[in-house]
């Protein structure tokens, strides 16, 4: 290993941490920036793999299946599911909610484990987002097109018609379609956001004008300015601070869809937080079912390490065992009742018709995730793959098990019916998962499949007080050195500033505290990662970007209280239920999600409009060097603007903090 | 205003069926009236001859508008402008007219409702004699028939269609044939009939061709019992006619009286008057059943002992003897002695007899036996017998002088054919080829015959068989006339032209028989002026057609000599049935429910009614008790995992075979086979084609009811079939609460101390809202519904009385299948069987119509995202059709499950087309829009529908009211105003509507009683539709006595509470 020299020499300096505080590192064999950089964007810019033909070609075909079955269901009536009087729900709704909870490890990963500073997200997040977001999308098709007449769904939007009927807030499905709408679009802002860095990347590596140029767009003129970075990172957190109670909003929500109901089987105060339990099982079930495969065909072994894999065991075994005691939970407040319909129901779910989805649903969800408990099967990825797909079949029947067997039975014999599905909801629901897994193999091979910014993040030369901070990159990166520029006529007529590169971040928060000390005022550190501290380094003050999401947060739970209360209660007042006009409490699902919508909106809005962004040019693209800042290099400018630049004084400051390389930037 | 129309050119011949149209208009009569420039003052319109005139043109303009639409044409066809509006005839508004719909020995009189021109539902006429609101189900679904696109179109000579007025010139030349031979070789083969008219035009044909020879077949016959009476009151010509509103002991030898015998609504509703109770204190009428079946009146008995129908003989002999021997007459003393020699089937226990007659005997005079039209005139004699021995006669029932049936036997005519006599067989109405007896094999006999003649509604088996056939017209399109059941003679009158100018039976016979007038009002109004006497003709002709009946014409009870020697005689001839055993099975054909006898095969909302026990749609069944069913080795599955799957089998009888699905019907006597009549149609339209199977194959002269000896033998295959219910126990659940009339007077309560609340109160609202009094109903009125659980009889005449009220859709057997009926009103049937009971022996049996309850916390509204369910401020629960956007939610939240959605586009497309959607042709036929009410949306697909309460009635009383109060603000309308269809047409007055503010509405008061109590009343969701707790009265000396209804008893062992004889009340509602 060529580097090994270069970690003794470095590490020689450092006292040895002791041992119980040592773990493993995330990133295998001390990786630097640039053999993460491109290990992952390999993936998106290498030869077409024959493995991704042989995944996609079938995925396709399914998708069209599925667009196929959705034409026929629009065009002929819902009569060609299995759906009857008493079972008007079966596949649709269950195949609705368990695509939501796929849906939910992908945020939870981004910003639970994002607020609880567990850095090992990093290598997974970014996959898992996208899965949330292709998992939301089918999952949003299926209320969708399970109504009778998908034309009108429109009705659903709070938006004037000509009827003059405004929707109606007390209904859980109205609470879906905000919870839905508002997950998949904030899911959507926190990935993009994510992201925005790593386009950077592809960006500056791209070969094609094409490539370039497409990256380019997206990215949005990402520089990885380290004023950017401290309005981006403030952004992020508050994208993780909102999209956390979202996370546990939105499938409480859609449990709700259930618990609001008076059926038995249904109407149960537990299902929120079982829901959601659930939805992070079968969620991280789904990233591992996903992830095993992709990260040995992808060949990121050493960035999603067995670690990674043993976490998420861990997790399934902890969601797993909540389910599992939810399950008894509901049992036994059935028993405890004393109401025969709640008995009736529950017996019925155990020795009843539908017996066989129960058992199947308790053994893959309860009994076999116990195996978690032992390392062995944790760390044998075989083991992991084929639990982790049985935690998807044992979640979706726990869906089927809920809404089929509960309406199946009811409160008067003479309602009993029975339901199966028809060939048309089988194939919807195998489509389904073609249409997702295109949208995910799509995502693979065009998107940088791991957060790069992030995991360079986590490593530990990515921090500048860890003495392999100052561990040089020994991998030479794939982007080509920059050509050596002619003297003379080079020299720019429009001068931007002086550019000054380094190698480390140990080096370049030394240099930036010592520009600090020097007392300039227009001048900027570009790195290909946030670094910790750097802020400080750089004598910033606190972003602003909070006041956005707050105002954004006030003007969406204000603004949805007020909605309602003119819809419902004051611009067409309807007796429903019997329940008053308005009422705070059916008030509040909608509104909380339109906080958190806006919430986000404004966040993300903040951030932009706080960087500047999105900005099509700027002058330091036209730097052949700096392309590097999205790779492995760091930066600082010192722009010709500032009162106290001096080309030489200034030129001498930098090449004494040690930089390799000063230069004059072209305006 | 008359020029225009006058003036129009001659339109083009259009499409056949208008040419009657055009005829009509050409009349003399009509142009006279056309170009007259102003009728004769007002007076003309009073006359109802002539405004009905104008309603039948009018009804025949809108029916060439919306028939003449298709190809984007406009129609060819003189239209006559509405002009003039004539008065009282408000364009859109509906009006009535007074008709009948007769029926074999009787007729309903009916009520039916036009609306521009289209009768459009059915209503039993109050006002006649009998009083009868409410129709059964054939009455209330016959208006479909009217409007079948499959029924007869056409004149066809040899199956190839003929000009109308080719076939009317064969009839005319076919009067002259006659006239010269005087109707040598010419039979008549008749269905019968209760018209005077009919029975005059046969005398007045008779009397002017002598040899014409008439014969009469009816495939179910009730005429048994008439004939009974007039044998032992040695007189001619007799009817009975039952009061069981008197009764208070009744006794059924195999009378389905509520459903399958003559005149059940008045039977029905008699009897339903007699489970009235308000107070404990009221007394109830008791009904003992001997049957093999189970029937509807089975299902309502306090008692019931089944028996294979050859047993039934000797339990009413058994019976008899008991009577007679307390009420010792010298005159019966032979036939004691005679009966006393009879024996009673094994497995009878005596006392359930002894006890019965005890109890028939305490009730002299008030008490009633009577006897099913499938048992033999024995059996009938034996009834009377002992109805005479308990004084009953002119009090529970009456002796009426009925219509002489005039005409032979079907064997008769078959004997005739054979013999070559027969040269031209006219046949009137009927199926023969279908239901004759199968050892007559008529369509081969009636091929002895040189020339057949028929008049048919439908091209059918018969028809096809027929040198000529004569499509016949509706009763709704007919001037006719019948006698109801007491006697009282009813006008049909036409309420549209015949749409297919159709010819009525009267104007079939007259043409035939070459009489003048031929045309049908001429012959009635003949008939009416001899009934009625020349004295204010007109005056009183127009009376009876107004009012839809003549006023005293009914008959009165005749007091009679009772010959008992007779009766001795019969009694002798009833030889001791074997019993049968599982390799010779009994097998009993039975009138379907739905079907009748076939006649109604064609009928898609008969054919998708469940059946009353069954809860089978679309076809018939082969029906066998479970331990039958066990010993033959049969395993029919329930539904519990989707339609029941059954076997299919094999019956043989006399070596005749049919082959149908078996069902194990719980209470049917061991070793019998029911199978209904009806159904295994070759020949019929689009809706009966390949339902069932053809249970007439079996059936022979010799034993048309039942017959021993039957063997069966599945076929291995298995079908599956539509099934509306699949569950049939309660699951200990006290959704129909029930009580003995001991325990009731014990505990007049009881029916609130079931269910969950009982013993936990209601909580009402957890978080009260500080200003709001929800929920908010304000409006003048408060609807509300009752339903008598003690006198619904579950007949199912609600649910088509809703089906036509309110447009819906049928769906097909194989949608039902799926479970995708969409009946806004079903009625639930629950079986409870002692524990013990695993053969389903001895089931009672709980009917329990269940409509949308009308929550006043409706939890269906609140789950809606779109609003597309809401409230209005009188409380109804509201559903608006073009809101609904389908989630299904709302169904899903429905307790009682009573909301239907259109999974497809059942008025748009083909049933059996549903799956190909875009692919399949679109459009209803234009005669199915006609049936439609136009008061209430045709819904499409993808939406969800429910009852309204009938909203569009309560809308339409409101504005009437609002118009008559005028300035004086008096809006609120006066109770018994509104009635929905399904009360309205209950024949057992057993559904109640009303406003529930008003303290003093009929509504309030039954609300107020006792016995009310919610479904489901725990989940506080305040329906307003309630149930009074049924009141069982079973006979604490009978064997089969049980304290508690079989219900309450699986109540008490799975919850262990109520009911005074469980834990004792300690008087405060909620315990714990």
């Amino acid at each position: 290993m060529a580097g090994a020299q270069h970690v003794s020499a470095a590490l020689a300096h450092a006292p040895e941490p002791p041992p119980e505080l040592q773990r493993k590192p995330l990133v295998e064999n001390l990786r630097g920036f640039g053999w993460i950089t491109d290990r992952i964007a390999a993936v998106a810019e290498g030869p077409t793999p024959k493995w991704w033909w042989a995944a996609f070609v079938p995925s396709l075909a399914l998708t069209l299946v599925f667009f196929g079955m959705i034409g026929l269901l629009i065009s002929t009536g819902v009569g060609v599911w299995g759906l009857n009087h008493p079972v008007s729900w079966g596949f649709d709704i269950t195949n609705f909610v368990f695509w939501i909870g796929i849906g939910h490890a992908g945020t939870l990963i981004s910003a639970i484990l994002f607020l609880l500073r567990q850095r090992w997200r990093t290598a997974v997040n970014r996959s898992a987002e996208a899965m949330t977001l292709f998992a939301v999308m089918c999952a949003g098709l299926f209320p969708l097109i399970h109504i009778g007449r998908t034309w009108l769904a429109w009705w659903l939007l709070p938006i004037p018609t000509s009827n003059g009927i405004w929707p109606q807030f007390r209904s859980p499905l109205m609470w879906d379609v905000f919870a839905v709408s508002t997950y998949f679009v904030v899911s959507l802002l926190f990935w993009y956001l994510g992201l925005l860095p790593d386009l950077a990347t592809m960006r500056d590596r791209a070969k094609t004008r094409t490539r370039k140029y497409l990256y380019g767009l997206f990215a949005l003129g990402w520089t990885g300015s380290n004023r950017n970075w401290s309005n981006y990172e403030k952004a992020y957190l508050l994208l993780a601070g909102l999209s956390t109670p979202l996370v546990v909003s939105v499938h409480s929500v859609v449990s709700l869809d259930f618990s609001v109901a008076q059926l038995p089987g249904w109407h149960t105060t537990i299902f929120p937080p079982y829901f959601v339990a659930g939805a992070i099982f079968s969620g991280f079930g789904m990233v591992l079912t996903l992830l095993i495969p992709v990260r040995k065909l992808c060949g990121l072994e050493e960035i999603i390490t067995v670690r990674h894999i043993e976490l998420m065991s861990k997790v399934l075994l902890a969601t797993g065992s909540m389910v599992g005691y939810a399950y008894a939970v509901e049992l036994f407040t059935a028993y405890y009742s004393g109401n025969p319909y709640e008995m009736a129901t529950f017996k019925n779910r155990m020795v009843g018709p539908y017996a066989w989805a129960y058992w199947t649903m308790i053994t893959c969800n309860v009994i076999l995730p116990q195996l978690f408990w032992f390392k062995k099967i944790r760390t044998n990825l075989v083991a992991v793959f084929i639990l982790s797909i049985c935690v998807n079949i044992g979640m979706w029947f726990e869906r089927f098990v809920i809404v089929v067997t509960s309406l199946h039975r009811d409160f008067l014999p003479a309602n009993w019916g029975f339901y199966s599905p028809t060939w048309v909801e089988l194939l919807t629901l195998a489509g389904s998962f073609g249409f997702f897994l295109t949208l995910f193999l799509l995502f693979v091979r065009f998107v940088p499949l791991v957060a790069m910014a992030e995991v360079k993040s986590v490593i530990p030369q990515a921090d500048p007080h860890d003495p392999l901070s100052r561990l040089k990159d020994a991998v030479p990166a794939a982007v080509e050195e920059a050509k050596p520029e002619a003297p003379g006529p080079a020299q720019p007529t429009q001068r931007l500033g002086l550019l000054a590169e380094f190698e480390t971040s140990a080096e370049i928060m030394n240099a930036a505290q010592k520009v600090r000390d020097a007392g300039y005022r227009y001048w900027d550190v570009f790195t290909p990662f946030p670094i910790h501290g750097m802020d400080d380094a750089m004598g910033l003050r606190d972003s602003p970007v909070g006041w956005f999401a707050f105002v954004g947060g006030v003007l969406g739970c204000g603004g949805g209280m007020l909605m309602i209360w003119f819809m419902n209660g004051f611009d067409y007042p309807l007796v429903v239920g019997g329940k008053p006009l308005f009422s705070l409490v059916f008030a509040v699902p909608v509104s909380f999600e339109l906080t958190i919508l806006l919430g986000a909106i404004g966040a993300v809005l903040g951030m932009l409009i706080t960087n500047r962004l999105p900005r099509w040019y700027n002058p330091l693209f036209k730097n052949e060097r700096f392309r590097r800042v999205t790779h492995d290099r760091f930066f600082i400018l010192i722009e010709c603007r500032d009162p106290k630049f001096s080309e030489t004084e200034t030129r001498k400051l930098l090449e004494s903090l040690g930089s390799r390389r000063v230069e004059l930037a072209e305006a | 205003m008359s020029q225009p129309a006058a003036n129009h050119p001659q339109p083009q011949p259009g499409p056949r069926y208008w040419r009657s149209l055009e005829e009509l208009a050409d009349t003399p009569a009509f142009r006279q009236w056309l170009e007259r420039e102003f009728p004769d003052g007002a007076t003309e319109w009073l006359d109802p001859v002539s405004r009905r005139h104008f309603v039948k043109i009018m009804a025949a303009s809108f029916m060439l508008a919306g028939l003449g639409l298709t190809g984007c044409r406009r129609p060819e066809e003189t239209i006559y402008p509405f002009s003039t509006m004539p008065e009282d005839y408000v364009h859109g508004a509906p009006q009535f007219f007074a008709t009948a719909m007769p029926m074999r020995r009787g007729a309903q009189a009916l009520l039916v409702k036009s609306i521009d021109g289209r009768p459009i539902k059915i209503e039993g006429n109050p006002q006649h004699p009998l009083g009868l609101s409410g129709t059964d189900r054939f009455a209330q679904a016959s208006i479909l028939d009217l409007y079948d696109p499959d029924r007869a179109m056409r004149f066809t000579r040899q199956g190839r269609e003929v000009l109308r007025e080719t076939a009317l010139e064969y009839l005319a030349t076919m009067a002259k044939e006659l006239a010269a031979t005087g109707g040598e070789g010419v039979c008549f083969l008749l269905e019968q009939s209760s018209s005077p008219s009919r029975a005059r035009l046969q005398q007045l044909i008779s009397s002017r061709h002598p040899k014409v020879r008439w014969f009469i077949y009816e495939p179910v016959d009730f005429s048994v019992a008439a004939q009974a009476a007039t044998e032992a009151h040695n007189t001619t010509g007799l009817a009975l006619f039952y009061r069981l509103d008197r009764a208070k002991v009744i006794v059924s030898l195999e009378s389905d009286f509520i459903g399958g015998e003559d005149d059940g609504v008045r039977l029905t509703r008699d009897f339903a008057r007699g489970r009235r109770i308000e107070k404990p204190t009221d007394s109830l009428n008791r009904l003992y059943v001997v049957e093999s079946l189970m029937t509807i009146t089975g299902a309502n008995a306090d008692h019931r002992l089944r028996l294979p129908p050859s047993q039934i003989a000797a339990v009413a002999a058994r019976l008899a003897a008991e009577v007679l021997s307390q009420t010792a007459s010298a005159e019966a003393a032979e036939l004691l002695a005679a009966l006393q020699a009879m024996s009673l089937p094994a497995g009878v226990r005596p006392a359930w007899i002894s006890e019965c007659a005890k109890d028939l005997l305490a009730n002299r005079g008030a008490c009633v036996v009577l006897a099913g039209h499938r048992q033999p005139l024995g059996v009938h004699l034996l009834a009377q017998a002992i109805n005479r021995a308990l004084g009953n006669e002119g009090h529970t029932v009456e002796l009426l002088r009925g219509i002489e049936p005039s005409g032979g036997s079907i064997q008769e005519l078959a004997q005739a054919l054979h013999g070559g006599a027969v040269q031209t067989l006219v046949i009137c109405g009927g199926n023969p080829v279908y239901n004759a007896p199968a050892d007559l094999d008529w369509a081969g006999t009636q091929r002895k015959a040189k020339t057949i003649l028929r008049l048919g509604y439908y091209e059918d088996e018969t028809a096809a068989t027929a040198d000529w056939h004569f499509p016949a017209a509706h009763y709704l399109e007919s001037w006719g006339d019948a006698r109801t059941s007491d006697g009282t003679v009813v006008p049909v009158q036409p309420l549209i032209a015949p749409l297919f100018g159709g010819l009525t039976e009267l104007e079939f016979l007259a043409r035939l028989a070459g009489l003048e007038p031929c045309n049908p009002y001429q012959i009635v109004r003949e008939t009416f002026r001899q009934l009625a006497g020349d004295m204010d003709f007109e005056d009183r002709w127009k009376r009876f057609l107004h009012d839809g009946f003549l006023a005293g014409s009914g008959a009165r009870h005749v007091d009679l000599p009772f010959n008992w020697a007779k009766v001795t005689e019969r009694v002798r001839g009833l030889a001791a049935a074997p019993t049968p055993t599982k390799d010779t099975l009994e097998v009993v054909f039975h009138r379907d429910y739905k079907l009748d006898d076939g006649r109604f095969n064609n009928n898609g909302w008969l054919q998708e009614l469940p059946d009353p026990i069954t809860k089978v749609t679309w076809e018939n069944v082969i029906t066998l008790s479970a331990k039958t069913a066990r010993e033959l080795g049969l395993d029919v599955q329930s539904g519990k995992r989707g339609p029941p799957r059954v076997p299919r089998v094999r019956v043989q009888l006399d070596g005749r075979q049919v082959e149908g699905p078996v069902w194990v019907q719980p209470g049917q006597a061991d070793y019998t086979l029911g199978l209904a009549l009806g159904y295994g149609r070759e020949k019929t339209g689009r809706v009966g084609q390949r339902s069932g199977f053809n249970a007439y194959r079996l059936r022979s002269s010799k034993s048309p009811h039942f017959a021993i000896g039957a063997t069966l033998r599945p076929t291995g295959q298995r079908q599956v079939l539509a099934v509306t219910q699949d569950h049939w126990a309660m699951q200990g659940r006290p959704i129909v609460r029930e009580a003995n009339l001991e325990t009731f007077r014990q505990d007049p309560d009881f029916a609130r101390k079931m269910e969950l609340d009982a013993h936990a109160p209601a909580v009402g609202v957890l978080y009260p809202h500080p200003h709001v009094v929800h929920p908010q109903m304000t409006g003048p009125h408060q609807w509300g519904m009752v339903v008598d659980l003690n006198a619904c009889v579950g007949c199912g005449a609600c649910v088509i009385a809703c089906q036509s009220e309110n447009n819906i859709p049928i769906v097909g057997k194989d949608q039902v299948a799926r479970g995708r009926e969409m009946h806004w009103l079903r009625i639930d049937r629950y079986f409870s069987v002692a524990d013990d009971d695993k053969d389903l022996a001895a089931p009672q049996v709980l009917n329990m119509p269940v409509p949308c309850q009308h929550c006043e916390n409706a939890p269906c509204e609140n789950v809606c995202p779109v609003n597309a369910t809401v409230h209005d401020g009188e409380g109804l629960n509201l559903m608006v059709y073009n809101r609904c956007v389908g989630t299904r939610y709302c169904s899903n939240n429905c307790p009682y499950k009573v909301r239907r959605f259109n999974y497809f586009d059942f008025n748009q497309r083909p049933l059996d087309q549903l799956y190909r959607g875009p692919l399949a042709p679109k459009g209803m036929p234009d005669l199915a829009q006609m049936a439609k009410n136009p008061d209430v949306t045709v819904r499409m697909r993808g939406v969800m529908e429910k009852c309204t309460y009938c909203v569009q009635r309560i809308q339409q009383a409101k504005i009437a009211q609002k118009i008559r109060a005028r300035d004086s603000g008096e809006v609120r309308l006066p109770d018994g105003t509104v009635t929905p269809a399904c009360a309205q047409a209950c024949p057992a007055e057993a559904l109640v509507f009303g406003d529930v503010s008003d303290p003093n509405s009929r509504l309030s008061r039954l609300k107020a009683q006792s016995r009310n109590y919610a479904v489901l009343d725990f989940l506080n969701l305040k329906p307003r539709t309630t149930y009074l707790a049924r009141i069982r009265n079973p006979n604490p000396a009978m064997p089969d006595y049980a304290q508690q209804p079989l219900s309450v008893a699986e109540y008490t062992r799975r919850h262990g509470h109520p009911t005074p004889k469980g834990r004792a009340p300690d008087g405060k509602k909620g315990g714990h």
